[in-house]
């Protein structure tokens, strides 16, 4: 099966014929995005602005963190409303769908954003790692972990794309580079359809 | 590492146990230091694209700029990205870490 991507004249983006393993992917991000009980991806999600003034430090959390929050768990909201067509469709015979509404597209991209920093900071990926393909081999939570890294970093780029195109289709913006870190070259290339996206 | 000892969320106003109507000392004595630097560090997770589209949204940046700043921050692990008033550098650091990048103040050395 492979999947289609168009996007309509209202700016909506549509993905079809989603196979079911990149579906599950997909429905995992809100629950991924928790980092409740794993120090390491709660200090990921809540940073400090200092390394060593522990009293700035703590006036930040207590100022700037219930807000950070917030906007998290609003794009959460956002992407769990979305993924509720591709929760009824994703086991039809024709593939799952998912439609991202224009305006819902950068809460997308910073759900997902959420979910690689959490899975980064937990298993402890370094770019030593994030290059290392073996580890997409090795048993255990890490090489799941990293292949939703992967999988996961594909869509968002994708989005990142899109997110730059002129209303109603057009060349992307020159914001990505032939140095980008993630590449296409995945079991979930996307065909395109429609006007000008392609 | 710079100087942060005077350093407080300037949204906090005065500190939560001066009086009411009462401003501190310390709050006119940060305002007068000298700048801050917003530097932004590398993260091996984040995609090149996010980075520099972040960039572009926060700062306003020029594609060009924000590629470039990008860049600095991977080949050499962070760039000083904005330097100017505490507040507004407080407010930039609030909407990276908003976007989850990795993003730190320091105040610039006399």
């Amino acid at each position: 099966m492979q999947p289609i991507m168009a996007r309509r004249p209202d700016g909506t983006l549509s993905m079809m014929c989603l196979p079911p393993e990149f579906s599950a992917f997909l429905l995992e991000i809100p629950s991924l995005m928790d980092a409740d009980d794993r120090p390491e991806a709660q200090s990921r999600l809540y940073p400090h602005p200092t390394a060593d003034d522990d009293e700035a430090n703590a006036e930040w959390e207590r100022m700037m963190h219930p807000d950070l929050f917030h906007l998290i768990a609003a794009a959460r909201d956002i992407v769990v409303a979305d993924l509720k067509l591709l929760r009824r469709t994703r086991k039809l015979p024709t593939g799952g769908q998912l439609n991202i509404p224009a305006d819902h597209c950068n809460a997308w991209i910073s759900a997902i954003q959420t979910v690689r920093s959490v899975l980064g900071a937990t298993h402890g990926f370094d770019a030593e790692d994030m290059e290392d393909i073996s580890i997409l081999s090795e048993p255990g939570e890490r090489s799941g972990a990293m292949m939703r890294l992967h999988v996961l970093g594909d869509v968002q780029g994708l989005l990142i794309s899109e997110s730059q195109l002129e209303p109603g289709g057009g060349s992307p913006d020159d914001a990505a580079t032939d140095d980008d870190e993630y590449d296409d070259d995945d079991d979930f290339d996307f065909d395109w359809i429609g006007d000008g996206t392609g | 590492m710079s100087d942060t000892r005077n350093w407080k969320p300037a949204r906090s106003g005065a500190s939560a146990t001066a009086e009411p109507g009462v401003i501190e000392e310390a709050e006119t004595r940060t305002s007068l230091a000298s700048p801050w630097k917003v530097i932004v560090h590398d993260d091996p997770i984040t995609l090149m694209p996010f980075v520099t589209m972040t960039l572009q949204k926060v700062f306003g940046y020029a594609t060009a700029k924000a590629q470039r700043l990008m860049m600095e921050v991977h080949t050499q692990g962070r760039s000083v990205v904005w330097t100017g008033a505490r507040e507004q550098a407080e407010l930039y650091v609030f909407k990276l870490h908003a976007a989850q990048l990795r993003a730190t103040l320091e105040q610039v050395e006399d």
